[in-house]
């Protein structure tokens, strides 16, 4: 029964007045940029992560975790009405989405991606309860050894997910290590790549990378296109008639379950939930050719993938501390912000703060079912709001919040600098997200690494002798092999094609 | 399109570029043995690591369009002399009485590796322009779109004027300054607009970071 208790524990945090409010918080600011084009969740989530740093560590991760499911349900909304996704993770239901808007179903098709959304994330919370305490424990009996070679798999896996060429994302995760290591030596206490600036001496801060790399990158590139605008549709009724529903609920059930799979997966996440889901939803269906036609199912699939892979993408770094894409890295990072080092440990030293974010979550689903749909007015109209109010805004905001980070205008300037390196980066088409990851896990990575050679007097071998890092290195290495094959490299460049078109 | 102009090509330098950079102040760091490594050891192997694989990313582009003439006048005799190179210094240079910085390079396979690459590439960007064009076939490579620079610097002076603003003047006429600079970056720029959201903004700032947040900061140095 202890999983009982522990839900219980956690449903007392999550329904405290405070931990209600910043979930409420972060769904509504999740749904907000989930509807605008033009800013998503880990930009966001990278301009406030100062702010948590005034707020208890458990209500900062409560709303950033509202942000990022917010913006799964809000990304969905523009894709219907306007056939403009607001997320990545929405692009596949603008496919089907928007055709059913066109027909005056509307209203049905925002109602059956907010109820599938909410079923997925009902699923894929009660995946992390039942998920989270066996890999927690069996991560507890990971060596030095089998740490690092655990997060190189995290990091080659995430290199799968950067669209465009591998050896550039492998590029841009060491690239990441390195900048990981400017500040003091743990092990030394000497000084690496500092210049003798003593605000870089505690190591380079992740919030204002994060805020440069995303949010001043994502300014800059959306400033320079011209954004287009669509006028709104008619929502129409909200319900669904019948045979919709009929034709839905095994779409969502599939679409979670695979949703669900792809999220836990290092390097997953609802982007690819959503796409997989919808391909599989074709693959079945006695009606393919309604596929693009407004098919209520190439709604329901995706939709609950992604919000299933949401959730269930905080396994591995609630568990294991390995961030799984760009938005988990984040959370990692605020979690360092407020003095707690993500790993196996959190769950034993900080039960309230785990079981309290997981229900949370499932809190914040059910804020969003009512957020969206009597709300879909409001959100509409903010369509019409003109990026160039917009990103004045953001950037306001990411400059106050890196001054807050330690009263220093340095961190304001890294800002600007980071902002010119992301920029770079977008014309030269590298990732950023794969930087961010070696950024993350580049110190813990060091210092696994020193240990383990310590340990092993010298001995590279050490990687291979153990057991479990043997296997984590083998698998890492079929990853490496497979993406070199000829034929899954051209079907992962047209997924990536797809994804942009 | 001018090959070297190739966003493959032209990242490969800037991996090579962070490499050296790392490689160069990182120079003083002590590198240690792997049983008790020093600062600099970890430092070290990963910007080798970037020069190696910079170096791959900028080479592969290049040989994909390579012609056939190209390839038997240019690479075949560059890429024998780099993998000559490898080994004939690392042999050679401890005969000599070499400066310690190259006796050093000499001795790592891995450093040796990364400089062979190196050299590679600057033989080959001196010699493919002189015995072919430096222009490759239309579609062959993925060219670097041309950079609309009003965006990106407006928005950075933006960021700079804020940060040195805000300590001295306080919040507001730091806001002022980048709410005015950032709007010029963009396509439209309609004064009543711009000041309407110098208005909202203001209000905003002021009431969740000052109010709610608690942030000790001066609207207006000296007044409130």
């Amino acid at each position: 029964m202890d999983l009982l208790n522990n839900l219980f524990l956690g449903l007392t945090v999550a329904v405290s007045l405070q931990n209600l409010l910043y979930a409420f918080i972060g769904c509504m600011v999740g749904t907000l940029i989930g509807v605008l084009p033009g800013i998503g969740p880990v930009a966001t989530i990278a301009m406030l992560l100062p702010i948590t740093f005034h707020l208890p560590p458990t209500a900062s991760l409560i709303m950033l975790a509202g942000i990022y499911y917010g913006a799964q349900y809000g990304g969905s909304t523009t894709s219907i009405l306007v056939n403009l996704p607001g997320e990545a993770s929405s692009v596949v239901t603008c496919i089907d989405g928007y055709q059913m808007a066109r027909k005056g179903r509307a209203g049905a098709a925002l109602s059956i991606s907010a109820l599938g959304s909410f079923f997925a994330g009902t699923v894929g919370t009660l995946i992390i309860v039942l998920f989270a305490e066996p890999l927690t424990r069996m991560a507890q009996k990971f060596g030095p050894a089998d740490y690092c070679s655990l997060m190189a798999l995290g990091l080659v896996a995430a290199v799968v997910l950067a669209n465009g060429s591998v050896a550039k994302a492998i590029a841009m995760v060491f690239l990441g290590l390195l900048f990981g290591l400017v500040g003091t030596d743990v092990n030394t206490g000497a000084q690496r790549f500092t210049f003798d600036i003593p605000e870089l001496s505690d190591g380079i801060d992740f919030a204002p990378i994060a805020m440069g790399l995303f949010g001043i990158a994502e300014i800059v590139v959306n400033l320079e296109r011209r954004m287009e605008r669509t006028g709104a549709i008619k929502v129409g009724s909200l319900w669904p008639t019948r045979e919709e529903i009929r034709r839905s609920i095994p779409a969502v059930i599939r679409g979670t379950a695979l949703g669900a799979v792809l999220g836990v997966l290092p390097g997953g996440g609802p982007t690819l939930g959503a796409f997989s889901a919808y391909t599989l939803e074709k693959k079945v269906s006695k009606h393919p050719e309604e596929f693009g036609k407004g098919a209520v199912e190439g709604v329901a699939a995706p939709e609950s993938a992604n919000n299933a892979a949401a959730q269930t993408s905080f396994i591995p770094m609630l568990t294991l501390g390995i961030p799984s894409n760009a938005v988990m890295a984040l959370m990692v990072g605020a979690m360092i912000i407020q003095g707690i080092q993500p790993g196996p440990e959190v769950m034993t030293k900080k039960p309230d703060l785990f079981w309290g974010m997981i229900v949370s979550m499932w809190v914040g689903n059910l804020m969003l079912v009512i957020i969206n749909l009597p709300m879909i007015g409001m959100w509409v109209k903010l369509l019409t709001l003109p990026y160039r109010f917009l990103a004045p805004a953001i950037l306001l905001f990411c400059a106050i919040g890196a001054y807050s980070l330690q009263n220093s205008t340095f961190h304001v300037l890294q800002v600007a600098m980071f902002g010119v390196l992301g920029y770079i980066f977008v014309r030269l088409g590298c990732e950023g997200a794969p930087f961010l990851l070696g950024l993350v896990l580049g110190p813990q990575m060091e210092e696994y690494f020193r240990r383990a050679m310590l340990l092993s007097r010298g001995d590279p071998m050490v990687f291979l002798q153990r057991p479990i890092s043997l296997g984590l290195l083998i698998t890492t290495a079929l990853l490496l092999i497979l993406m070199a094959l000829p034929s899954i490299k051209k079907a992962r460049e047209e997924a990536f094609q797809e994804e942009e078109s | 399109m001018n090959r070297f102009l190739s966003k493959d090509f032209l990242s490969g330098v800037m991996f090579i570029a962070f490499g050296l950079t790392a490689l160069y102040f990182g120079n003083h760091l002590a590198l240690g043995t792997p049983v008790r490594m020093g600062p600099g050891y970890v430092p070290h192997k990963l910007a080798c690591i970037m020069l190696i694989l910079g170096a791959i990313i900028s080479l592969v582009p290049l040989y994909g369009t390579a012609t056939r003439r190209e390839k038997e006048a240019v690479w075949i005799p560059v890429g024998v002399a780099a993998i000559l190179f490898i080994p004939a210094a690392h042999y050679v240079v401890p005969l000599f009485d070499a400066p310690t910085w190259l006796a050093a390079v000499a001795g790592d396979w891995f450093q040796l590796l990364a400089t062979a690459e190196l050299l590679s590439i600057l033989l080959l960007g001196a010699l493919l322009p002189i015995f072919s064009t430096a222009r490759a076939a239309p579609g062959a490579l993925e060219a670097v779109e041309p950079p609309k620079w009003k965006p990106i610097t407006m928005v950075t002076i933006g960021i700079v004027l804020f940060a040195l603003l805000l300590e001295r003047t306080g919040m507001f006429p730091a806001l002022v300054a980048l709410v005015l600079v950032a709007s010029l970056g963009g396509e439209e720029f309609k004064t009543v607009e711009v000041i309407g959201n110098i208005v909202v903004l203001t209000i905003l700032s002021i009431v969740v970071f000052k109010i709610g947040l608690g942030m000790n900061i001066a609207v207006i140095e000296g007044i409130w």
